[in-house]
């Protein structure tokens, strides 16, 4: 059997700073298949970022981080692996797009000079005519017209839909086994959100990149994704398929975000089933274990 | 295209700011006037000593225009300016520009060797700071540096003249070259003009003897270059594109020396330009214990004598230096910082 | 407040720095009776015991004139942080009304203020401050003149830029509509919000006018003998290097002393209550 690309298995995470330790996370599993497109939701605070960032190993340095579990990259385990080789692995094999594209992209390289460098991370002698060959090549692939003129630019001088498409191009252009989508596009408006993210979703399809998607918003979750973990609090409160959890969601708390969401189409704001109450703002400061849901 | 909207906009910051610069310059002029003019004493009699008489101090102060009303004065000033011209020391009894351009250019050098050791030293040492931040070797370059800045130039050089100079007999206690070396002055700057007469030992041994001056006219440089790097460099730590180049997995020295340096030396840059200047200040302080022949001596004895236009030269001619100094800086920030170059407004 | 002070404490270097401060100021105001001769401050002479390394009771060794550096260095103290305190006091006020003027009302008013503070901030500070004592008489009220004229557009130049972020607030706009007036909104409602920096920088800067008025007085051109001074003992004992090393080196560490704990207390209450770079 071939292994899966993701495999989280009891991830547990721990802040401890000068005011006391916070758990954040509480034991999360989760899988992601190859080529298989798997969304992580939850509201702010509920760990899904951290889990995010523990995947690819960006937290585990910290100090006063605490992590254990397992987290199995093509089923190699990431967390007994030493730093060095973990590292090589990121950029190359797994890779990560961020919630602003306009800041996440550094203010003082040209576009060109940033690929250039991200392309050496999996064949570092590349040279510069090579690198803005294959640069340009992938970013007519994410629908960018004149790919010559956006290599040369500096982030400020793109729009943020096209810092948007850069940074899908970049994350895809080693070919990654598995791409981390980190609320991609939250900071830009509605419609250029869209429009990017049907070229992400046309391009892993492509690509036959597996995806972890980490997102708020279910709308965007039911079109792009084709299994989902909704997190609570630091914990996994229901899996499966997108369509079924869409369909008949299991938990009260997946009820609630289903009915947060607006539908335009009803002719009436929806009722909340369950008590609405108890799932409240998710803090950051998670109850001890056995917090009920 | 590229190259020539770049241009474009460089050449306009620099014009603008070169007008900014000429009417501080201006003010500058008016004030140092005014501070010179409102001197006890009649300026004419001091310098003419008590035994002059009242005859020639008379002629002397209608040779310096000093029975005129003060604006007039201004205006002989600026017309005598505009021609190059600050007047004649009373103190050598020569043209004060001849005696500038005698001291100036030791100062310059040394000024300008304390600047590459600021740089140097202070912008790795904040680097390596910021990166291994709330470890030893973090504490050990905050202290460090904090006490850099903590004490005169004057007192860092006398402590580095003990220590490597006498205590361990490395380097020189005074002077700017060894009395065996004789040298054509062409440019003044003793390392230029040793090497222009491919002297080479003679340009060695000036470097070593601008070595501990320079090192202490440097300290408190060095320091706060190390200070304000450290700060901004765990200012950009925080930004979204360090985490961004980590998820990329690139090393973590390349991350500090690249991608979080970058960034973090443009807004140190202006302040470290104002830390340059001061050195033009904090030169007369090391000069007086290494004995080095540039503007101190001069500058002090023309100011306990009360050489006005001494004084007034000197002061303008430094704070010319100072603007010139800020300049380049500013370009030097067009050139690193993008936004600028492009005319997109500074951020 | 209690809050930052504790903060200030638990902090092992700004500690050190409270801890030094309490030494220099304590040193200047008992220096009576910490003093072992309390009369070497002034003009004495006892050439029977000049130039004495350190030793007992002349613990940092005697002066030139056999005076104990012990005692004048606590004397220097006095002068020093008397000389600090005044400068901030005028320069600090001055430098508050230029810039919240500059910064609140705009137009003609910011461009000339503004560029007046450009005109002092464009000669180095120590050649400025040397400028304006070559013209005057050295003596201690003067060299404090001096040092404030070089000082006061630093505050100048702070305060206009908090004014200018601080006029677009909205508790400054509600001022303006409830109608009050422009000396109200200056001083009552956006000069509290440039405290915290203020405070900052005035301790830092205790610490620098120790270190300026120093560099005056070494070049001759501060505070005149006999009245001891950190600066002037060290230019006197520069030509008597390496032998009576004393001479120079402890005058010149009294100086770093100081300097060094306000800088520390400086930088915590930076982080603290924030402030300008």
């Amino acid at each position: 059997m071939i292994a899966p690309t993701l495999d989280i298995r009891d991830l547990r995470l721990t802040f401890s700073g000068l005011g006391g330790s916070v758990d954040v996370l509480h034991g999360i599993s989760l899988s992601i298949n190859r080529e298989e497109r798997v969304a992580l939701v939850g509201e702010s605070g509920s760990g899904k970022s951290v889990t995010a960032r523990s995947v690819l190993g960006l937290l585990q340095s910290l100090r006063g981080t605490r992590i254990s579990g397992d987290i199995l990259f093509e089923g190699t385990n990431l967390e007994s692996m030493d730093e060095s080789r973990r590292r090589q692995l990121r950029g190359t094999r797994m890779s990560m797009i961020f919630q602003d594209p306009v800041s996440s992209l550094n203010p003082v390289y040209r576009i060109g000079v940033q690929f250039r460098e991200v392309l050496a991370r999996s064949n570092p002698g590349i040279d510069a005519a090579e690198a803005r060959d294959r640069a340009a090549e992938i970013l007519s692939e994410v629908s960018i017209g004149e790919p010559g003129r956006v290599l040369e630019s500096f982030p400020f001088q793109l729009s943020g839909g096209m810092n948007q498409r850069v940074m899908i191009a970049m994350a895809l252009v080693n070919e990654p086994a598995l791409l981390v989508a980190d609320e991609p596009g939250t900071a830009l408006d509605v419609t250029v959100q869209d429009q990017t993210l049907r070229l992400m979703h046309r391009l892993v399809q492509e690509h036959r990149t597996s995806v972890l998607f980490i997102s708020h918003n279910l709308g965007i979750v039911r079109e792009f994704t084709d299994r989902l973990y909704v997190i609570y609090r630091g914990r996994i409160v229901e899996e499966g398929p997108t369509g079924s959890v869409f369909r008949a969601p299991g938990h009260p708390y997946t009820r609630a975000l289903l009915a947060a969401v607006p539908r335009i189409t009803r002719d009436e704001i929806p009722e909340f089933e369950a008590d609405p109450g108890k799932f409240g703002a998710p803090k950051v400061v998670h109850g001890p274990a056995g917090n009920s849901a | 295209m590229r190259l020539e909207r770049n241009m474009r906009s460089v050449c306009k910051l620099l014009a603008q700011r070169l007008a900014i610069s000429l009417l501080v310059l201006a003010g500058v002029s008016v004030l140092v006037f005014a501070i010179a003019r409102i001197i006890p004493g009649d300026p004419a009699r001091i310098a003419l000593g008590p035994n002059a008489t009242a005859e020639q101090v008379q002629k002397l102060r209608e040779q310096l225009h000093l029975d005129r009303p003060i604006w007039t004065q201004y205006g002989y000033f600026v017309r005598d300016l505009a021609e190059g011209d600050l007047g004649i020391s009373l103190y050598t009894n020569r043209p004060v520009t001849t005696d500038i351009a005698q001291f100036l250019p030791a100062t310059l050098e040394l000024i300008l060797v304390a600047g590459i050791f600021m740089i140097g030293f202070g912008l790795p040492l904040g680097i390596v700071s910021a990166r291994y931040r709330g470890r030893a070797v973090d504490h050990i370059i905050r202290i460090v540096s904090l006490l850099g800045v903590s004490a005169p130039s004057f007192v860092w050089a006398v402590i580095l003249m003990l220590l490597f100079a006498f205590f361990l007999p490395l380097f020189p206690i005074a002077g700017r070259i060894s009395t065996d070396f004789e040298i054509d002055r062409a440019t003044g700057f003793l390392l230029i003009d040793t090497l222009l007469v491919a002297n080479y030992a003679a340009f060695g041994n000036a470097l070593w003897h601008i070595v501990l001056p320079a090192f202490a006219l440097a300290l408190s440089g060095i320091g706060q270059a190390a200070r304000l790097t450290r700060a901004n460099m765990i200012e950009t730590y925080g930004r979204p594109y360090i985490e961004m180049a980590r998820s990329y997995g690139f090393p973590e020295w390349k991350i500090a020396s690249r991608y979080a340096f970058r960034p973090s030396i443009i807004p140190s840059l202006t302040i470290l330009g104002l830390d340059f200047a001061a050195m033009l200040g904090n030169a007369f302080l090391v000069e007086a214990i290494f004995a080095w022949p540039g503007l101190s001596r001069y500058g002090v004895t023309v100011i306990l004598r009360k050489d006005l236009n001494a004084i007034v030269g000197t002061v303008l001619i430094i704070s010319a230096a100072f603007l010139i100094a800020n300049l380049i800086v500013d370009l030097l920030i067009a050139f690193l910082n993008p936004r600028i170059r492009y005319g997109q407004g500074s951020k | 407040m209690k809050r930052a002070a504790a903060i200030v404490l638990s902090n092992p270097m700004s500690l050190a720095g409270v801890i030094l401060i309490a030494l220099v100021v304590s040193s200047a105001v008992f220096a009576d009776l910490v003093a072992p001769f309390p009369s070497h401050r002034g003009a004495v002479v006892d050439f029977a015991n000049f130039n004495q390394p350190p030793s007992w009771p002349n613990i940092m060794g005697t002066d030139l004139v056999g005076r104990d550096l012990f005692s004048r260095i606590l004397y220097a103290y006095r002068i020093s942080l008397i000389l600090g305190i005044v400068v901030l006091l005028l320069a600090v006020p001055a430098g508050v009304v230029v810039g919240l003027a500059a910064g609140y009302i705009g137009g003609r008013t910011r461009f000339i203020l503004m560029r007046t503070t450009d005109v002092f901030l464009s000669i180095p500070p120590l050649v400025l401050a040397m400028s304006i004592m070559g013209v005057l008489e050295p003596t201690l009220a003067n060299g404090m003149m001096a040092v404030t004229a070089m000082w006061w557009p630093w505050y100048s130049r702070l305060v206009f830029n908090i004014t200018l972020a601080e006029k677009e607030e909205g508790y400054v706009l509600a001022a303006e509509l409830i109608g009050a007036s422009r000396i109200h909104v200056m001083f009552r409602e956006i000069l509290p919000n440039c405290f915290p920096a203020i405070i900052t920088k005035m301790t830092l800067d205790l610490g620098f006018v120790i270190l300026i008025a120093s560099s005056l007085s070494f070049l001759g051109l501060g505070v005149q003998p006999p009245t001891p001074d950190l600066g002037s003992m060290v230019a006197q004992g520069a030509s008597y290097l390496p032998d009576s090393w004393w001479l120079t080196v402890f005058p010149g560490l009294a100086i770093l002393v100081a300097v060094f704990g306000f800088n520390l207390l400086g930088d915590a209450l930076r982080d603290v209550l924030g402030g300008d770079q």
